[in-house]
């Protein structure tokens, strides 16, 4: 009786020692299934869902440099440029030697530095009579700058 | 034999299926730039014309980059483009400058009508009633200067030839070349049409340089130079979109 509860105790320890690794598996192998999902959204330019799919794979794996990376790249389609360097600098301190990350995150710099010098010129002082424009933009098609 | 088959297939797949075989994805990207002028106020824009130089290369500069805006500002920008007859501010220039009985363009005369041209740029009175006639539009006007230089000079050359020993050297030497540049600078001003005030001024210079064995005309030349500046200009008022690719990792 006594050797048969030592194991079931055992048999108890057992199980519970090896489920939170059974979750985290579990939570990895969802955040790969989100990533895809992601990818394959992004793919036909459905940016919104793409980022929702990339926030739910960080979230479910914090390790993931692929959700961050990819997070990244949507927030910064969708001009959310500071919190796309945050999510670049995540992936990259997950995976320091990632070349594509690298990469993202270069050209992302890169454009970064346009924008902020276009900035930095509205910011130079203008004539008298120039109220400060706002910053609210119209809809227009606009121009582009190939990158 | 079947079952070998199957094995090889199922390890195939599952190879094929391996995060470590899965491939990156490269996207194409569109950053959105924001325009630095609020334009929601205005449902239409008026090129009013611009400030030249009364003898000038050969172009009819006002007109053409009055048309120039306006094709761009139509497929760029949501607000509605007026078309006048001829360059308002053109018309108010010769109406206030006489030339000199000279048949020739003199030097004062220029002076003089660049002078009227920056009294009218800074006459508010004259904005706001040409915006009452226009229904108050955003005005787009400012002053333009295009030019030729001529930059022949002396230029380092280098060669690679044989010497007498049958090496191959390098021969450095300054060889006399024609050249010549074209620049054009524009101060783009945009004006409330409803109160003849200034709201932004911005200047873009542009300057393209040719080889002699380059013949390039005048008007070519002022359109090479207004392709490369035209994004700045519609960046002004209209969002931009910054071009790129990114990659998607699995």
């Amino acid at each position: 009786m006594t050797r048969f509860r030592f194991y079931l105790s055992f048999a108890a320890c057992l199980l519970f020692s090896s489920l939170p690794a059974l979750a985290a598996d579990r939570a990895e192998r969802n955040a790969k299934k989100e990533v895809a999902f992601g990818i394959d959204v992004a793919r036909r330019g459905l940016w919104r869902e793409a980022r929702f799919r990339f926030e739910q794979a960080a979230a479910l794996n914090p390790e993931s440099a692929s959700a961050f990376n990819n997070l990244g790249v949507t927030l910064e389609q969708q001009g959310e440029f500071d919190k796309a360097r945050a999510a670049y600098e995540r992936a990259l301190q997950l995976q320091p030697k990632n070349v594509s990350i690298q990469q993202n995150f270069d050209l992302f710099r890169e454009a970064d530095e346009k924008r902020n010098k276009k900035l930095k010129k509205d910011a130079q002082p203008k004539p008298k009579e120039t109220p400060s424009p706002s910053p609210a933009a119209p809809k227009g098609q606009g121009s582009e700058i190939r990158q | 034999m079947r079952m070998q088959a199957r094995l090889l297939a199922g390890a195939m797949g599952a190879a094929l299926l391996s995060p470590g075989c899965a491939s990156s994805l490269e996207v194409p990207i569109e950053t959105p730039l924001k325009s630095k002028l609020d334009v929601s106020k205005f449902r239409r824009v008026l090129v009013a014309g611009f400030v030249t130089d009364l003898a000038d290369e050969g172009i009819d500069l006002s007109p053409e980059t009055s048309r120039l805006l306006q094709n761009q500002l139509r497929s760029a920008s949501k607000l509605q483009v007026i078309e006048p007859d001829r360059p308002p501010l053109n018309q108010a220039l010769a109406k206030a400058f006489k030339p000199s009985e000279d048949v020739r363009v003199t030097r004062e005369d220029r002076d003089r009508y660049r002078a009227e041209g920056e009294r009218i740029l800074q006459d508010t009175a004259f904005w706001r009633k040409l915006g009452e006639e226009f229904q108050n539009p955003l005005i787009v006007t400012g002053k333009l200067t295009f030019e030729e230089q001529n930059r022949s000079g002396f230029q380092q050359e280098s060669a690679l030839v044989r010497d007498s020993r049958g090496r191959v050297v390098e021969r450095r030497g300054n060889r006399y070349a024609e050249r010549k540049a074209f620049n054009l600078s524009a101060d783009f001003s945009f004006i409330d049409g409803a109160t003849g005030r200034l709201l932004h001024k911005e200047r873009f210079s542009e300057e393209v340089v040719y080889g002699e064995e380059q013949k390039v005309s005048p008007l070519s030349s002022y359109f090479e130079l207004m392709d490369r500046l035209l994004p700045n200009f519609l960046g002004v008022i209209a969002p931009q979109k910054i071009r790129g690719t990114r990659v998607l990792l699995p």
